[in-house]
């Protein structure tokens, strides 16, 4: 990849952290992020679990005036990205606001929004929806709000394609970059915790929990669905030489970036992962790199039995015999599946590992699966030092991408 | 329904609510836009809580008119006299 | 290195005209696509009137087994491709799926299965919602879906950026092109008639009771309307050596976001939007012919984008000719600026210039040319698109003729 984009700043909310140090110390802890809904009633269905951001207070990154309107996606977003302009040192004045860019992926902005918005519409008749909640129906709205805050007045852009929706933003993001349209670009994901979102994925069949153990145990044999969660995770992205100029701290490198749309069917894994497999080849030629450079896979499996199978035999076949010897760990053991999120999660997450020397365990790993048989750091991190890392994201929609980062 | 009293009470703190004010700062005059920092969402907001709150519909065209507190109550009062 | 992106096919599904040819004929000619709507009860709303397609046959572009397996709005999008690969002559079964693109843009996604779910949870319960349609309702099944009917592979998402996402589309497609990354994209917006968005609208006293006036002194606001509109684009050294129809060249695109407030709109940040479409495709303000406007039929939105026009224009402003299509389509959410692109390419091919309907008395604020009433027949070299959306997120796009 060209133009030698970097990262800068890394802002995060998070069930096991919030904030990029507590996120990382988290990590390398192996907490879980996996606790009882409480946002609402789950008494009716036969799961109960989640990784929802306990005793969130978006006044204490924010303050407190004008939250008042906005809903859950919107405060996560918002602090994510306030905390990742903090980090990279930036203020955006208005003499630079036109070279600020955003790039979000969220899939469904705030579906508690759209769908709060629509039945008090049915309930009370059109003329008694409150105008205030018709801006949050619209998915670009975490974003744009975003854009309102900080003040930032180049590009901004939502990304919508499902699990890979904050990789495919990051990208997003780049160009705008190289196309010199924004000189810094605050990119990320975004997915709140609500009862429309997971009960979505309770109806697809994709929660943990009905067919097994209601657990988050990516590669594990019991493993049998996601534990759905929330969080946002927010880079800032610049050329190296913009980065240099102003004397920022540069935590990594982007290399190379690979996706591919596999056309099979609507909510159902394509069984043998032609897409993710073309996905990180594609990053691996982005980036200029063979397998064999590659220290650490920050995987995607989000213990459905298929994902985690598919994902274990795709790196075999792009790994080859270095599919034995290369580290791979799910970061969604401890986060959930944070759906639109999850990309940029596991971005930051394997920032912290390039920048502290440790792989994230991939936790509650306690059966073997014969199928799934590479090194998957389980349950506890351990100390590496790593240069080069591949970043997954995929789903049962078709969609698959791939980011390779490095060591600065 | 409440006396007039309640009526401008329950007004002003869904007003300093919304406008995200100290209640006292609600002076019967004192200017939305120019004093309190009100935009035409803001405005819009006010106009639907208080027709939801007293059910009562208060036409567009009453919009433009409410500058201040004082202006509130009287269109609030009209419109729930006709009710 | 840097490679010319050119526009080789069109395809709409509008209120006046399904397909290219018969949405051309009727726009030209002034043609509304305003009705009473009647895909929901609208007896407890203040408004009534809305662009509802109403003679969509979706049977002709998809099977019946699809229908029951998609919402409207992708539907449209995939009719709106039909129409389009058939304007190019292509074949999705040729593409390679590694150099290709789907990317749409959207505003309430597939707000219509959503809305049957809504409705489904109110009055029924919970336990009483389709499962099957649960798994339907997500943005990025617009292009999925797409991906899926054509079995495409590559590049495939959804831009859901609202009112502005068709160009946001185009714009993205315009860049992988350009850069070498793909050769061929489907790029475009679509967007079903919402409940949603109706209500929302009504609601903040924005929508027009009968018809939409842009620029007219006495405009009373917007109407909801519904479509797709899909532009294929290919490198443009590829189309002129195999011959194809070539509509127009896509120069480049300006962004920008208002960074003001959600649904008020703000010149500084549309001025600038024009402003970044110029520098970066080189053009100066007296080589543009036409702008298919914005112009939403709002007092605020025509009125910033006239004082947008001027600050950008300044002298040359009474020689550009800005006309609004949403006149006589209303408001297409995701798909306006599809539309309107399409409108853009058939501009500066045909040398005709679409009118800005029921315009009746000027506003000497919004005193701008804005083709009123009739289309015109005048030689259009380059025409920018404006779209602006929701939360402030603003583009440009800009169209050449193609003259060989």
């Amino acid at each position: 990849m060209k133009d030698n984009i970097v990262i800068t700043g890394i802002g995060v909310v998070s069930s096991i952290g919030i904030g990029k140090d507590a996120f990382w110390q988290a990590l390398e802890e192996g907490k879980s992020g996996v606790k009882p809904v409480t946002l609402f009633d789950t008494s009716k269905l036969r799961v109960k679990m989640g990784t929802e951001i306990s005793d969130f207070k978006p006044e204490e990154i924010l303050g407190s005036k004008g939250l008042r309107n906005l809903d859950r996606a919107t405060k996560l977003l918002l602090c994510a990205g306030k905390l990742a302009l903090d980090d990279a040192g930036l203020e955006i004045n208005p003499e630079d606001a036109g070279r600020a860019g955003i790039s979000v992926g969220t899939t469904v902005g705030s579906l508690w929004s759209i769908s709060e918005f629509d039945k008090s519409a049915l309930r009370d008749g059109p003329h008694f929806v409150n105008p205030a909640e018709f801006p949050n129906t619209v998915i670009n709205s975490p974003p744009s709000q975003l854009a309102i805050r900080l003040k930032s007045k180049g590009p901004c852009a939502t990304i919508s394609s499902g699990f890979t929706s904050s990789l495919d933003a990051v990208k997003y993001g780049i160009d705008l970059i190289r196309n010199k349209r924004a000189q810094i670009v605050l990119a990320g994901g975004v997915e709140e915790f609500c009862e429309q979102t997971y009960l979505g994925f309770y109806k697809v069949n994709l929660l943990a929990g009905v067919k097994g153990p209601e657990l988050s145990c990516p590669f594990d044999k019991r493993r049998n669905g996601v534990i759905f969660g929330e969080g946002s995770a927010v880079l800032v992205l610049e050329s190296q030489e913009s980065a240099q100029k102003r004397g920022a701290r540069i935590y990594a490198r982007i290399l190379g970036y690979g996706t591919s749309f596999y056309p099979y069917a609507i909510n159902k894994y394509e069984p043998q992962g032609k897409g993710l497999k073309k996905a990180m080849k594609f990053a691996l030629e982005d980036a200029g790199l063979s397998a064999e450079n590659i220290d650490y896979i920050c995987a995607a499996a989000n213990s459905t039995e298929e994902a985690d199978l598919i994902e274990t035999e795709v790196i075999k076949e792009v790994f080859a015999k270095y599919a034995k010897t290369i580290l791979v760990s799910s970061t969604k053991s401890m986060l959930g599946e944070t759906f639109s999120a999850a990309g940029a999660l596991a971005v930051a997450a394997t920032i912290g590992a390039i920048n502290k020397d440790f792989i994230p365990p991939t936790i509650n790993y306690a059966q073997k699966d014969p199928a799934c048989d590479l090194n998957y750091v389980p349950n506890k991190s351990s100390k590496e030092k790593i240069n080069k890392a591949a970043v997954n994201a995929f789903g049962p929609n078709g969609s698959n991408s791939c980011l390779v980062v490095s060591k600065i | 329904m409440g006396s007039i009293n309640t009526v401008e009470n329950e007004i002003k703190e869904l007003i300093a609510q919304i406008l995200e004010v100290g209640s006292e700062k609600i002076t019967p005059d004192a200017k939305f836009v120019e004093d309190l920092g009100m935009d035409s969402m803001m405005a819009l907001e006010i106009v639907a809580a208080i027709e939801k709150k007293y059910k009562i519909t208060i036409p567009e065209e009453n919009l433009m008119k409410l500058a201040s507190l004082g202006d509130v109550i009287a269109v609030t009062e009209q419109f729930l006299g006709k009710k | 290195m840097k490679r010319r992106v050119a526009v080789t096919g069109l395809g709409v599904v509008t209120s006046i005209g399904i397909g290219k040819e018969e949405f051309w004929k009727n726009l030209i000619q002034g043609k509304s696509g305003i009705s009473k709507v009647e895909s929901f009860d609208v007896s407890g709303y203040s408004r009534s009137f809305g662009g509802e397609i109403k003679n969509f046959q979706p049977l002709k572009f998809i099977t019946e087994r699809e229908t029951k397996r998609m919402g409207r709005a992708s539907q449209l999008a995939i009719a709106a491709t039909e129409l389009a690969f058939k304007d190019t002559k292509a074949d999705a079964g040729h593409l390679d799926p590694d150099k290709s693109a789907v990317i749409i843009g959207t505003t309430m996604g597939e707000a219509n299965i959503f809305e049957i779910l809504n409705k489904a949870w109110l009055e029924e319960g919970l336990e009483k919602v389709d499962p099957f349609l649960v798994g339907r309702t997500t943005a990025n099944l617009l292009s999925v879906n797409l991906g899926i009917h054509y079995n495409l592979g590559g590049i495939n998402m959804v831009i859901p950026t609202a009112c502005a996402a068709a160009n946001y589309a185009i714009g993205y497609g315009y860049d992988l092109i350009r850069e070498g990354r793909i050769d061929f994209a489907i790029a475009g917006g679509a967007d079903a008639f919402s409940r949603i968005a109706f209500t929302g609208f009504a609601r903040l006293y924005a929508m027009s009771a009968d018809i939409c006036q842009p620029f007219d002194k006495n405009r009373k606001g917007m109407l909801v309307g519904e479509g797709a509109a899909i532009l294929i684009l290919e490198p443009l050294e590829e189309a002129k050596k195999s011959g194809k129809r070539i509509y127009a060249e896509i120069l480049g695109c300006g962004l920008s976001c208002d960074a003001h407030h959600m649904t008020i709109p703000s010149e500084d940040g549309i001025t600038r939007c024009m402003q970044n479409a110029l520098k970066e495709t080189g053009v100066k303000p007296e080589e543009v012919s036409y702008i298919s406007a914005h112009g939403t039929g709002t007092v605020q939105n025509d009125l910033n984008e006239c004082i947008a026009i001027k600050n950008v224009f300044g002298e040359h402003t009474k020689k550009v000719a800005v006309s609004s299509i949403k006149s006589m389509l209303g408001h297409c959410m995701g798909a306006a600026s599809g539309i309107e692109a399409a409108t853009c390419c058939m501009a500066v091919s045909e040398d005709i210039l679409p009118p800005t309907i029921n315009y009746r008395t000027p506003d000497p604020d919004c005193d701008i040319d804005c083709v009123p009433n009739e289309a015109r027949r005048v030689k259009v070299n380059i025409a920018l698109n404006n779209a602006y959306a929701f939360g402030g997120n603003n583009t440009s796009v800009v169209f050449k003729k193609y003259e060989g």
